[in-house]
């Protein structure tokens, strides 16, 4: 059993509180983890990079006391371009974090802007050498496509540019069009619009192809990796295993019942004040979600599905769509010695493909 | 207890004139129901009843009720269905009775269903009491509807009781009228026994029960029963009376209304309308039984996933036991697999069986388009009755084709006449004669093809009416038509289960509209899927529906796993009734699409 830690923060000034009240949501965990294996931790979500490293030394304090830390192999945080300086880094890396996953996005300037985000191409650079400096071999660079105005050109040269600085993993994700966000209501009034794909090939494709021919392979649908370095924390994730995870916004999985902490961190801040818990959701998963999610989330990966994992009457269920979905996705689905996987054409139809898998 | 003081009744009326409400006042009266069980329409005790408002099934109850004469009466009441679909109901109920109350809503005044439904008790030689209900309404017509009565079953003014079964006006009138007009049955229990079973139901520890009306002689515990239909025999183990739910009883004498348990297990062995006797007294002549019903339309039921299909079967008997009026056979579709043609007696009919077979046994099914039952006769002079568009003979082989025609009664104010008769005629409509009930409400006769009336053609009356029309038919006889057989073919490939039969007048803008209806219905799939509609082998449609756009990839991490299989989980539901044709998966909608082309 594995599990990794998850812990948000937001502005500098609520720190010291939002300390504490982590500090207490951990040493209140009453989860039974005793036959867990924690081998990989986890900082991520807003802007990590906020919290310095004393701050993140409490918190590896506090869990040490709680967790066997000792079978720790990777440890990574986020951070955005031009947010952390050398020194921090430094001190990262003292602590023992051992990768890094920098928020790059793309390397056009434009673009950024349409993203909102407040870095420059320079601070990409920056914090990357910065990051070489202060010894972190394990980099990965987070990439979008699909972004309104980009051209298929412009994203081969930012891939490029990307692999000249040898990173050990890209992750290169499909910008979507989320409802209820402003990019939404842009493109339902007209105003911009989502690239299609380029002509001949698709995105997904197109990227896919050039980041292998480069050295870098894929084995999840958007996450690409040099020999040896792919990200286990995501993996737990993409193969269902459980996962503690503190602070606002955190989602924990243990095997059976994933939980969600409250996001607003003025809410997470007054729930752990009050004595309460900030879990704001949970949900018990049967036997049916379970192997959903697996199939789901395992077809996207090139490990595939392992069928010999799978107990009865959930396999002979699967088996069944399995059949029905082969006829309907004709070269999309390979079966072989009891793993079920994608094509590279199935890939594309990813989502379509698990839905016809699933069970009901 | 003395047999002069027992009364067999049922209430019929056009639907939504108040039968089961005037039930409800009627075993309230009676403090047959306690005041903390009293629900409205407690008799529709199915759930789809109660969620649609709409009595089903024919529901038998029995009540005490202390007269003014000081007497105690035990009175049976069977509460039944007003749709046209379930007009055979009404009769297995009514020849149980010797009385019926006549229900007429007092601002709706005569419908179709009051028409047939009276008619059915003059058959049935039965005393008829007619009431007006609703008299409480504000729009209350009570001169004009006493005319139309009056007019329908040649009563005089003084016999119609004014009732309002929400406020409870007039249910004393009622139960005099029930006592001092109804006949009490013939008592006569030492003759040979015969009881009428009417309907039935399956318990799964005591076997099949039949409901019994004991026209002579007694039934008992430890009796032999046996049969007019077959030879098995069953030993009686236990008789009673309805009191909401069953009550053991004694012993069921003649004239009492009732059920009896005797490990009956082969289900075909019940058929309503056959007759029950004993080996200890038994009869040499059945009672008269009733006309069996001839389903008219048909459509094919299969089950989503085809291991359920003998668990179909096995419901569809089940069903069959208290819905005698439907019909299955076994029927193999290329398209759809195995699964059971079904005949019913209309489209309500056909929802409420597959809506049943799905909440009661707990299966997920599709249905394919209804069509009714053709007559074809073929070059070599032999004549077949053609179910499935799929069975039809090849073109060459028939000599004509024969469809059912309905004989078709509208009632309706006299301000929708025009239109009526306007969509009668576009539905291919012989016009026969007008009456008139009173001088605001006529009674218009057609002969239409059932084909034609089947599908749409109740609503756009009602639409066209704001609801005050109603229909009635009955089958007349089968006349030749100019019919083809329309194929649609997808990839090139005709796929049985969507193929009908139309008039040829109408098949090329059905055509048309189907393809473009299928079109809209069709999921996107992986590849383009062509859909054509063919004439004797000609095409006369073609138009595809596009590739599935590819998938976009999202950040996926801890808190998106939730919202993913969840958002995957919901598309799997929408896709539940999809069934493989070939390597395209296609909606229970699009099986049904011909339901939904508009005519104009
Ligand atoms: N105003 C009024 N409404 C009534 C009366 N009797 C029944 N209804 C209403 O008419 C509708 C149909 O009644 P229901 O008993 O279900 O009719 P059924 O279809 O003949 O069984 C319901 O909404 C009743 O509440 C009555 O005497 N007066
Ligand atoms: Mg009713």
């Amino acid at each position: 059993m594995y599990c990794d830690f998850y812990t948000i923060t937001y502005e500098k000034n609520s720190i010291p509180q939002f300390l504490n009240a982590i500090v207490s949501e951990i040493e209140r965990c009453e989860l039974d983890t005793l036959n867990w294996i924690i081998d990989t931790l986890f900082i991520g979500g807003g802007t990590p990079s906020l919290l310095d490293s004393k701050s993140i030394e409490v918190i590896l304090k506090v869990l040490q006391k709680n967790y066997d830390l000792s079978n720790i192999q990777e440890f990574t945080i986020e951070i955005n371009p031009g947010e952390s300086s050398l020194h921090q880094l430094r001190n990262f890396r003292g602590l023992g974090i051992n990768r890094i996953s920098i928020g790059v996005q793309s390397l056009e300037p434009e673009l950024l802007k349409f993203l909102t985000r407040n870095h420059s191409i320079d601070d990409i650079y920056k914090t990357y050498n910065h990051a070489r400096i202060a010894g972190f071999d394990n980099i990965n660079f987070d990439l979008l496509y699909n972004i309104p105005g980009q051209t298929i050109e412009q994203w081969k040269r930012n891939l490029e540019r990307i692999i000249m600085l040898d990173p050990a993993h890209i992750s290169a994700y499909a910008l979507i069009v989320e409802k209820g966000t402003e990019l939404h209501q842009l493109v339902h009034d007209g105003k911009v619009s989502i690239p299609g794909d380029p002509d001949g090939t698709t995105w997904l494709s197109f990227t896919t192809k050039y980041l292998s021919d480069h050295g870098f392979s894929p084995y999840e649908i958007s996450s690409f990796t040099q020999p040896g370095q792919e990200c286990r924390h995501n993996l737990h994730y993409w193969r269902m295993e459980p996962c503690l995870a503190f602070g606002p916004s955190a989602h924990g999985f243990d095997g059976h019942r994933r939980w969600k902490n409250v996001s607003s961190m003025q809410d997470y801040l007054d729930k752990i004040k009050n004595g309460e818990s900030p879990v704001v959701f949970t949900e018990e998963l049967n036997y049916k979600n379970i192997l959903n999610e697996k199939v789901g989330f395992g077809i996207r990966m090139t490990e595939g599905v392992d069928l010999k994992k799978i107990q009865q009457p959930e396999l002979s269920m699967l088996k069944l769509n399995l059949e029905k979905s082969e006829k309907m996705w004709p070269g999309c689905i390979v079966k072989n010695n009891e793993h079920l996987k994608l094509s590279e054409k199935g890939i594309l139809f990813a989502d379509s493909i698990a839905v016809d898998l699933m069970i009901g | 207890m003395k047999k002069s003081c027992l009364r067999n009744f049922s209430i019929i009326a056009h639907i939504d004139h108040g039968k089961s409400t005037l039930a409800d006042r009627l075993l309230e009266a009676t403090k047959t129901v306690s005041s903390k069980d009293m629900r409205n329409q407690i008799l529709d005790s199915m759930d789809l009843e109660r969620e649609r408002g709409i009595t089903i099934k024919s529901h038998p109850i029995q009540m005490q009720y202390n007269h003014s004469d000081e007497q105690s009466y035990i009175l049976n009441l069977i509460d039944t269905p007003g749709h046209v679909d379930f007009s055979y109901e009404v009769s297995r109920s009514l020849a149980a009775c010797e009385g019926a109350l006549l229900l007429v809503d007092a601002a709706q005044g005569v419908e179709a269903q009051t028409v047939s439904n009276a008619f059915l008790a003059i058959d049935n030689d039965l005393v008829i009491i007619p009431i007006i209900n609703k008299v409480d309404l504000a729009s209350a017509r009570i001169d004009d509807v006493k005319m139309q009565i009056m007019e329908l079953i040649g009563c005089i003014d003084d016999e119609i009781i004014l009732a309002s079964a929400k406020d409870g006006i007039g249910i004393q009138d009622i139960f005099n009228a029930i006592i001092d007009r109804i006949p009490a049955p013939n008592i006569n229990d030492d003759a040979p026994t015969r009881a009428l079973i009417f309907d039935s139901t399956y318990d799964n520890y005591r076997g099949v029960i039949p409901y019994v009306r004991v026209f002579d002689g007694t039934l008992k515990k430890g009796m032999t029963a046996q049969f007019s239909a077959h030879d098995e025999s069953y030993e009686i183990t236990e008789v009673g009376h309805f009191v909401l739910k069953q009550v053991q009883t004694n012993e069921l004498r003649s004239g009492d209304v009732g059920y009896v348990v005797g490990s009956i297990r082969d289900m075909g062995h019940i058929e309503p309308g056959a007759t029950l006797t004993t080996k200890e007294n038994p009869a040499p002549e059945p009672l008269p039984g009733y006309k069996k019903m001839k389903p008219m339309v048909f459509s094919g039921l299969y089950p989503v996933d085809a291991d359920d299909y003998d668990q179909l079967r096995v419901a569809l008997e089940k069903l069959k036991l208290n819905d005698a009026s439907l019909e299955f056979t076994p029927e193999t579709s290329e398209a759809l697999g195995f699964g059971f043609r079904c005949g019913f007696l209309g489209l309500l009919h056909m929802e409420i069986v597959q809506e049943r077979l799905e909440r009661e046994f707990n299966l997920i099914l599709v249905t394919t388009t209804p069509n009714v039952v053709y007559q074809v006769h073929l070059r070599d002079g032999s004549i077949i009755e053609v179910d499935t568009p799929a069975q039809m003979p090849l073109f060459g082989e028939i000599d004509e084709i024969l469809e059912p025609m309905v004989s078709a009664e509208i009632i309706a104010p006299n301000d929708y006449i025009g239109s009526i008769m306007k969509l009668c005629q576009k539905k291919r409509g012989k016009y026969k004669n007008t009456n008139y009930f009173s001088p605001e409400k006529a009674q218009i006769h057609y002969d239409l093809p059932l084909g034609e009336i089947i599908f749409d053609f109740y609503d756009k009356l009602k639409s066209l009416s704001r609801g005050y029309a109603s229909l009635d038919y009955e089958f007349k006889k089968f006349s030749i038509a100019n019919l083809k057989k329309l194929d649609i073919l997808i990839h090139g490939e005709p796929v049985d289960a969507l193929s009908i039969i139309c008039h040829a007048d109408d098949a090329y803008r059905r055509g048309v509209a189907l393809c473009s209806k299928l079109k809209e219905l069709i999921p996107r799939q992986m590849f383009e899927v062509v859909i054509q509609a063919a004439l004797n082998n000609r095409i006369i449609a073609r138009t595809t529906v596009k590739a599935l756009r590819k998938n976009v990839t999202a950040k996926c991490y801890g808190g998106d796993i939730t919202r993913k299989r969840k958002l995957w989980e919901k598309q799997k539901k929408g896709k539940k009734r999809m069934k493989m044709i070939g390597k395209i998966e296609i909606p229970q909608e699009a099986l049904l699409a011909v339901l939904q082309i508009d005519d104009d």
